[in-house]
């Protein structure tokens, strides 16, 4: 096939897949069958693209013209393949997890589920492969509604209120600021087409692009820039296999991976590091601390994994702002690292759930016992997550600490190295807790709570426990494979010489 | 190309207002709803092939002028049809071929059937009026026919009342109201025919200039008052709700469709033809007014919908907000700014027409289109809360849908002028919007149904119309050329005929 042929493959499959979910929503397994079928499809069409991208053949192919110059169009470039390789990627593990925990749980309107995550995944390829502005913004748009349902999934009270504030946070970020600064740069620059070099440049004053740029950081709300985070939070009352895939790699992961774009197709890297972003870097620095901060004072282990989420991404943020190759470099490779390190986290905290029925740090001492694999499989995860070696999680705190170097901003790189130690902080905890602390029934200070949730003891099915080993298998190996990852990056972020 | 024989061509624009008008009595006079449904439904069809012709004629920038009994301007009366009065004709049948599918299925639970062919009677006067404001040249005609489709809209709305009595006060606040407004407008014509001397449009656009300026002033205000209430400008909207929410819903359908853009059109026809000034009317500066008057009709409108408990006065709000930003457009002036104005006329009337149509089809499954009442939708009408879905997006401005090409267009027209307030206006306003659609999404999905509720999804009689209404919102999201070819058409030819 060729490249506009797998391009369109890549895009229309997952929907393909919905579609067929739908028709085959009485049947379970069938319905299962198709999601897996779907899902390594995708990897192997992502691989294709990946395999054969070719930077000097690469044609733009358009789709449709929404108004004159507003054009739908997919153009693949080594960032938005890395994405789409990541979420691809991580779809049939998720798909795998996905049918363990539902069925574990008995969840209702699990056809729904499925096809609404084929969906999701369908909009984020169509985000990775966007040629211009307008289709991201339309796929960016799409990916919202396709989630909403996800989130939504329990109806209960807490969820309906938890989707109106997911909802209500990402439309308004995206339909306000997001929208109106694409106009703005549609106008000033008469294109919106991803160039590299950025076409922004010699259009407007540095003031108004540091205002634009402002626009784009918060217009793109699933970036979750502080004080923009409070959707991500809210989401968590969505089944945990949605969390781990949507709130650890689709979702969130659109959203930074569209400022890195925007950072170097739309502003152009050196313009953002001649000071456009400077404020920016105070706001997203400011963002990785107190994020880090708030997650240590939360004892539900879903919120506060979601607390890190918002630390992390902050970081995308923070090296986007940087406008500096290594910082863009360490840009993208967070995408990936901690896409792989926090879905293990959240497949870690779902399987928890399912093996003892808790959910909250302070319940969960001495579970370590019941279920070492899954709890070595989490601190992988949360080393990774750190950015200790040997785990793929160490490069991006590496190189972003190298740029903060480079631009001599010293209280940065203080920041940056507090942020690690605040990461341990509140991640090795929950693997103390398991391994080294006495279960609260033998612990002879602590008297059993009388609690009506006191379930029979859960089990753990085998499916809920295979993906988040192999994905903390995955953070080692990244270790290994960066190199490689910034390589088929360097060419268009302007990373001459590998460090 | 042509659609009809020649002989017939040369009569299309008599034909198209006189073949409902003529119709209409004898239809009243069949007693039969089962013919006479029929009927009405094939003389509206053959007025959408009258129409299609009018605008195959006029689509390079013919003018055709017909003289009425052979009497020429400026003594006789005469229908001039350009690409404005053909699309507007097109618009305006194809609504009523439309509405008259499922007119007679629709109407089944709110009326009883031994007045149902007077309904329809009325129903083919109102189009018959809408069609000769569009179509005529002579401004007194233009107020003979406003009477005609007022009152029989009169009619239409009070056809409620079996249903709800309030129907009743509804059709008598309207016809208060539109009495003022007609009286304003002939008032208004009064002055300008004593310093000219002649009723012709082109006539008057000619002799306007010689004429005494405080004339001119006077009579344009009151031309503009009695438009402005027609179109439900605000502070002049109070009659739309009540006549939305209580006439019969397919009924319902077709005003929300046709009636208060054919005051639009008169807004863009006078300020054009007769005052040569886009955008104003006479030589008071009423573009001044119309973007900050449409906006608080946005903010209104939608604020308003936010809250009200019943599917059809939802959207009756939703319709003055989204006047408001076909206002907004009109004032913003120039060509893009009536290209938007008209861009956002067409696909309003598409989207909300099948928005009303299917809140036709609820209520006549459920004999209620109470939110309270629409629970469980989503899994008993899977097919009506689809479209309920698609229109809801197209209200939002969600991209892939109509909605998204008219709130963009009017944004870029925004932004390229520079006016920051209104562009974020219509952002913010968006905001609401997603407000009250998602209080319709809540309904229909996320509540769970009653036991007793009605089993089936749409009647049969509806699929055409909200099936067509339905792929046109997102066709036209998608491919979007004629609607957008049409309007910037019609706004070169607009803005050509002034030097």
């Amino acid at each position: 096939m060729t490249q506009h042929e797998l391009m369109l493959a890549a895009v229309l499959l997952p929907f393909a897949t919905a579609l067929l979910i739908i028709i085959c929503g009485r049947f379970p397994n069938l319905r299962e069958a198709v999601t897996l079928v779907g899902a390594g499809g995708l990897a192997l069409i992502v691989f294709k693209l990946i395999s054969s991208f070719d930077a000097t053949t690469a044609t733009p192919l358009v789709l449709a013209e929404i108004l004159p110059g507003f054009r739908v169009m997919l153009r693949a470039e080594p960032i938005g393949l890395v994405f789409a390789g990541v979420a691809a990627g991580l779809w049939g593990l998720n798909s795998l997890y996905s049918i363990g925990y539902m069925r574990a749980e008995h969840a209702p309107r699990q056809t729904r589920f499925y096809a609404c995550f084929a969906v999701a995944l369908g909009s984020a390829m169509a985000i990775a492969l966007a040629g211009n502005l307008a289709t991201l913004f339309v796929a960016y748009e799409a990916l919202t509604f396709a989630t909403y349902p996800l989130v939504v999934h329990w109806q209960t009270e807490g969820a309906i209120a938890g989707a109106r504030r997911y909802l209500a946070y990402l439309l308004a970020t995206s339909l306000v600021p997001f929208f109106g600064a694409i106009v703005w740069t549609w106008i000033a620059t008469g294109t919106l087409d991803f160039t590299p070099g950025g076409i922004l440049d010699g259009k407007m004053d540095d003031g108004l692009l540091a205002i634009l740029l402002f626009m784009f950081a918060y217009g793109v709300g699933k970036a979750a820039l502080m004080p923009m985070h409070g959707w991500l939070p809210a989401a968590m009352v969505a089944p945990t296999p949605v969390s781990a895939l949507l709130h650890a790699v689709a979702v969130v992961k659109a959203g930074v991976f569209t400022l890195l774009k925007i950072a170097v197709y739309i502003f152009g890297i050196e313009v953002i590091g001649r000071g456009v972003g400077d404020l920016l870097v105070v706001v997203a620095a400011a963002s990785v601390i107190a994020a880090s901060l708030i997650a240590m004072t939360k004892d539900d282990l879903k919120a506060r994994l979601a607390y890190s989420t918002v630390a992390q991404l902050a970081m995308v943020t923070l090296a986007v702002a940087l406008g500096e190759p290594i910082a863009i470099a360490a840009g993208i490779l967070q995408l990936v690292m901690h896409a792989w390190g926090k879905i293990t986290l959240f497949f870690g905290a779902g399987a928890i759930q399912l093996a003892t029925h808790k959910k909250k740090l302070s319940e969960i001492a001495g579970i370590g016992a019941k279920v070492p694999l899954l709890m070595i499989a989490f601190l992988f995860g949360s080393l990774s997550v750190a950015g200790l070696p040997p785990f793929g999680g160490m490069w991006p705190k590496f190189l972003l600490l190298e740029a903060s170097v480079d631009r001599h901003m010293v209280v940065l790189t203080v920041c940056l190295g507090l942020s690690t130690l605040l990461t341990l902080g509140y991640l090795v905890p929950i693997f103390i807790q398991a391994f080294f602390r006495k279960p609260h029934d033998e612990d002879p200070h602590h008297l059993p709570e009388k609690d009506e949730h006191h379930h029979e003891e859960g089990s753990l099915p085998v499916l809920a426990l295979i993906p988040p080993v192999v994905t903390a298998a995955g953070c080692v190996v990244l270790f290994i494979a960066a190199p490689a990852i910034l390589g088929f990056v360097a060419p268009v972020i302007g990373l001459g010489v590998l460090p | 190309m042509t659609l009809l024989p020649a002989s017939i061509l040369a009569h299309a624009p008599v034909l198209v207002v006189v073949l409902p008008l003529l119709t209409a009595p004898v239809i009243a006079l069949i007693r039969d709803g089962r013919i006479a449904a029929p009927l009405a439904m094939i003389i509206a069809w053959v007025d959408v092939v009258i129409a299609f012709a009018l605008l195959n004629q006029t689509w390079d920038g013919t003018v055709v002028s017909y003289a009425l009994g052979n009497w020429s301007a400026p003594i006789g009366i005469e229908y001039r049809v350009d690409l404005l009065s053909a699309g507007l004709a097109v618009l305006l049948t194809v609504s009523g071929g439309l509405v008259s599918l499922m007119m007679a299925t629709g109407i089944a639970p709110e009326m009883a059937p031994g007045d149902r062919s007077r309904l329809y009677a009325a129903f083919l006067l109102c189009l018959a009026g809408l069609l000769g404001i569009v179509i005529t040249g002579d401004l007194f005609n233009v107020f003979v026919f406003l009477e005609i489709s007022s009152l029989s809209t009169y009619v239409l709305i009070a056809s409620g009342s079996s249903r709800d009595r309030r129907a009743l006060t509804a059709a008598f606040d309207y016809l208060i109201l539109g009495a003022t407004g007609a009286t304003f407008f002939v008032i208004g014509i009064a002055f300008l025919y004593v310093v000219t001397g002649t009723l012709n449009m082109a006539d008057l656009g000619d002799r306007l200039p010689m004429a005494g300026k405080r004339a001119v002033i006077v009579g344009s205000s009151f031309l503009f008052v009695g438009i402005a209430l027609k179109a439900a400008m605000l502070p002049l909207h109070r009659w739309l709700p009540n006549a939305y929410a209580y006439s019969p819903t397919v009924m319902a359908t077709f005003l929300a469709m046709t009636a208060t853009k054919v005051s639009i059109y008169l807004m863009i026809r006078l300020a054009d033809v007769v005052f040569h000034t886009p955008g104003e009317l006479g030589r008071v500066n009423f573009a001044a007014l119309m973007p900050p008057v449409g906006l608080a009709m946005l903010v209104f409108g939608s604020a308003i919908a936010i809250t009200a408990r019943d599917l059809k006065r939802l959207l009756a709000f939703s319709s003055i907000a989204n006047l408001g930003l076909m206002l907004v457009a009109l004032g913003l002036g120039g060509v893009a700014g009536i290209a938007a104005a008209l861009i956002n006329l067409f696909n309003h009337a598409i989207i909300k027409g099948g928005m009303f149509a299917t809140a036709s089809a609820i209520m006549h499954r459920r004999g209620s289109t109470q939110l309270a009442a629409m629970a469980g939708l989503s899994r008993q009408m899977p097919a009506a809360f689809a479209f309920l879905v698609i229109g809801g997006l197209a209200l939002i401005g969600v991209p892939l849908t109509a909605g998204f090409v008219s709130k963009l267009s009017v944004v870029r027209v925004a932004v390229d002028l520079g006016d920051w307030v209104v562009a974020g206006g219509i952002l913010f306003s968006s905001l609401l919007t997603v407000a009250y659609i998602w209080r319709i999404f809540e309904a229909t999905m996320l509540a769970e149904p009653a036991k007793d509720a009605p089993a089936g999804d749409m009647h049969p009689a509806f699929w055409l119309p909200v099936g067509l209404l339905g792929a046109g919102t997102v066709v036209f999201g998608i491919y979007s050329a004629p609607i957008v070819e049409l309007s910037t058409r019609i706004a070169l030819q607009m803005a050509g005929g002034t030097p």
